[in-house]
Order: C-alpha cells, then structure tokens, then sequence
C-alpha cells in the first residue's frame, strides 16, 4: 500500500475513537489496506490517541482557565467527551469547540464557559485586528489560502 | 551520495559551536535575560512566530540581540506523501531570514495526511519510499532557505509495518541521500527504547554520529507502563548516560534542554545547563 494511504489511515485512526474501537475485531478495509491495518498493534494506536488527546486537552486548559478550575477532576472526562465528538482541531479552534460543549452541560459551567469563549471569539477579532495593522499582506494571503481550502 | 555525504560533513564541521542551550519558552522569558551568561543559546519554536503580532516579533528581535537563535519548526511534516505546505514553507523561510540562525531543525515526521490534521509529531514507516518522500520534500524546503537544515529523530508510540529496514538504517538513508546533519533527541531515543525493548548504545553504534549537529533532551513521564517524552520533568540519569555517550564520539556543537510543562523557574533548570557544559568540556567539545 502506497505511503499516502498509509499516512491517510494512521491520521483518521489516531483522531477518530469510533474507528479505532472497530479494529480489534478486525480491519475496517479490505485486500491490501487490511492487511496493512493488520500488521499495526491495536494497544499502540491507541496509545498514540491517547497523546494526541492528552496534547489537545493540555492546550485546551490554558486556553479555558477559569472552565477548567470550576470543572476540576470532571474536566478530563468532558474534555473526552466533547474530543469524540470533534477531530482534531488547532488549540484556539478546540477551546473555543469545548465552550461551546460546555455551554449546554448542566450547572454553573454552562454560563462560565459562555462567557470563557465570547472572550476567546473577542481576543481572536482583535487578533486578526493586530495583524490587519502589522501585515496587511499576510492576512490576504491566509484568506485567500482559506477560501481555497473551503471551496 | 558519497559527494553529498561528504558535502556534508564539511558543513557539519563548519558550524559554531554554541554549547549548552535552552528551549525558549515565555514564562522563562525574564530568567534568559538576568541569566544571559550562563545560556550558550537559544531555541525557538518557528511555529509561535509564523503568524506574530509585531509585539512578538520585536520580543524575538530583542532574543536575537542577545542570543544565537536556532529555529525549530513543528509543522513542515516533512514526511508527508502529499507534498508540503508551501504557503508555511515561506513563512518559515521569512522567519530563518530574519533571525539569521547558523542552523535549524524539523523532524522526521509527518503531521497531516488525507485531509486530517494529526496534531502531533506521527511516525513514518522505515521504508525506501518514506526515504524518497522526505528526501523530495527535503528538495524543495532547500529551494527556500538556504540555511543547513538538521532532522530530528522523534519518539514514537507506533511501529508501521515497514519494508524490513531498522530505524537507524532508515535515519542513515535520509541523512546519506539529503546531505542533512541530525538533531538526535537523546530523551526520544530513551523513551523509544524502553518502549518498544531494544538497546539504545547499539542503535548509537548503527547511525552516523559523525553527523550529528545537536542534542536534545528533557524528562518525561510514565503512563500505563509506558515513558512519555512529555518535556514535563526532571531528566532521567539515564539520559544523562546516553548523552555522555554521544557527547563522547559526535562533533556535536550545541545540547538544549526541553520543557514544556510544569516548566519550573529557571534557576532549577541552569544547574542542567552546567551539567552540560561540564560534560562538553570534558570531551573536548568547548570550554
């Protein structure tokens, strides 16, 4: 199996539990890509994931303090949760995703980490403000690529 | 390949020798500046000012005032199969040209495939075509920034089915073909070897040390039977081992010390930084 469909299927098994929760009982694929998906140890992808996860949640905390001190221990298990749900995502994308979870949990949370990702959207604007001023050149460009990238 | 590898050595031995160095990071900001004597060198991570603000880009002017930078990019997944970003490419080149670094680094690694971002540093397999694949993309990162360019051995949890080379044979292939010096993480050779059970003198005994440009090293952490190179703690003294070892047969010309949580305040780190020069010094490496 060529490389990209190697690469392919490692990223989709390390960001998405679903399917790794299918490979034990055998490669979700057939001919060559089962047989390569055989030869890959299923403790180890998950292993893999499972620092995927622990990178996302570790940026995700500095992004959210005030949600991850009212959450406490619970913050693990949501974060989780909420990582199941979504890919990955960058840091600022991921934070402001988890907010947005947290905004419809029950108990005080919902109302901190309201407020948490309007001020994230509200950091993000001036942001894009600041570089608007500092390279106008740049910021086009990015929107460009962005636009060629969603269409 | 003989001229290339011997181009190489030849740029490998030209570089400066800067000493024991640190990561960069922004809670240690104020301790770089009262500590500036006891720092060789800095490390950047390229990635934080890609896309700065101009607050942060005259904060890395002022750490270029000071200090030799070296960058270290995270996401130019030199491995990928669909090619590089180039759009990234140029802003890494922008940022090379302006701090005017005698080197920088990337791994080797991939970070995206199929349209999925994978967030962290994912391991190739050790076969000829991953060989080919970075030595192409390597083609093109050099039509950029001319400055040399050092690969970094990675930690990895997953072993891909190869094509029956070792790692340090599929290293020494990349760095044979691409004319690159490496960057060998000493902490990530630990962690792989206790991980996946094998003896890491005899993997230093198959690569090229001759080639080796910079150490890194750091301390992780233990999960579920497992060492983590999480950069979260103190370092292992059997890292210390390892890096003594290379310190004794590689022209390496500068060691820098990782970390990236629970980062402690500086003056816990710089007895590391002493260790270091202490151990250079003793193998002739500088002063």
């Amino acid at each position: 199996m060529e490389l990209a469909r190697q690469q392919a299927w490692l990223a989709r098994l390390s960001t998405d539990a679903g399917l790794r929760e299918r490979l034990p009982a055998g490669p979700p694929a057939a001919g060559e890509e089962a047989a390569w998906l055989a030869g890959l140890s299923a403790r180890q992808v998950e292993a893999f994931a499972e620092t995927l996860l622990r990178k996302r949640r570790s940026a995700v905390r500095g992004l959210l303090p005030q949600s991850t001190r009212s959450l406490g221990p619970r913050f693990g298990e949501l974060f989780r949760a909420h990582a199941a749900r979504r890919g990955h995502l960058a840091p600022f994308d991921d934070a402001r995703a988890f907010a947005e979870f947290l905004a419809v949990q029950p108990g005080p949370i919902a109302a901190i980490a309201r407020r948490e990702g309007a001020a994230l959207r509200r950091g993000r604007v001036l942001q894009a403000a600041r570089l608007l001023l500092d390279k106008p050149a740049q910021l086009l460009r990015d929107l460009v690529a962005h636009t060629a990238k969603d269409g | 390949m003989e001229v290339v590898a011997e181009a190489a050595e030849g740029v490998v031995n030209s570089l400066p020798v800067l000493g024991a160095g640190l990561g960069f990071r922004e809670p240690l900001r104020a301790g770089v500046f009262l500590y500036r004597d006891r720092i060789g060198f800095l490390e950047i991570t390229a990635d934080h000012y890609l896309d700065a603000p101009a607050r942060k880009l005259r904060e890395l002017d002022l750490l270029a005032e000071h200090f030799t930078l070296i960058p270290h990019g995270l996401d130019l997944s030199l491995g990928s199969a669909g090619g590089l970003d180039l759009g990234y490419l140029k802003k890494l080149a922008t940022l090379i040209r302006r701090v005017g670094c005698p080197w920088w680094s990337e791994h080797i690694a991939f970070m995206r495939a199929g349209g999925v971002r994978v967030g962290h540093l994912a391991p190739l397999p050790y076969t000829r075509e991953a060989v080919d694949t970075i030595c192409r993309n390597l083609a093109v990162v050099r039509e950029a920034i001319e400055r040399p360019l050092i690969l970094e051995n990675i930690a990895y949890q997953v072993v891909l089915p190869g094509d029956g080379r070792s790692e340090p044979e599929f290293l020494a292939e990349i760095l044979e073909r691409s004319g690159c010096g490496l960057l060998l993480d000493v902490a990530n050779l630990h962690a792989n070897a206790i991980n996946h059970g094998f003896d890491p003198r005899a993997w230093l005994d198959r690569i090229p040390l001759d080639r080796v440009v910079q150490l890194h090293f750091a301390g992780g952490h233990w999960k579920d039977g497992e060492l983590i190179d999480s950069h979260s703690r103190k370092v292992d003294e059997a890292v210390w081992d390892l890096m003594d070892a290379v310190l004794a047969r590689a022209p390496v010309r500068g060691v820098v010390l990782e970390r990236d949580e629970k980062i402690p305040p500086i003056e816990e780190l710089l007895p590391d930084l002493e260790r270091v020069r202490r151990t250079g010094a003793r193998h002739g490496l500088w002063n």
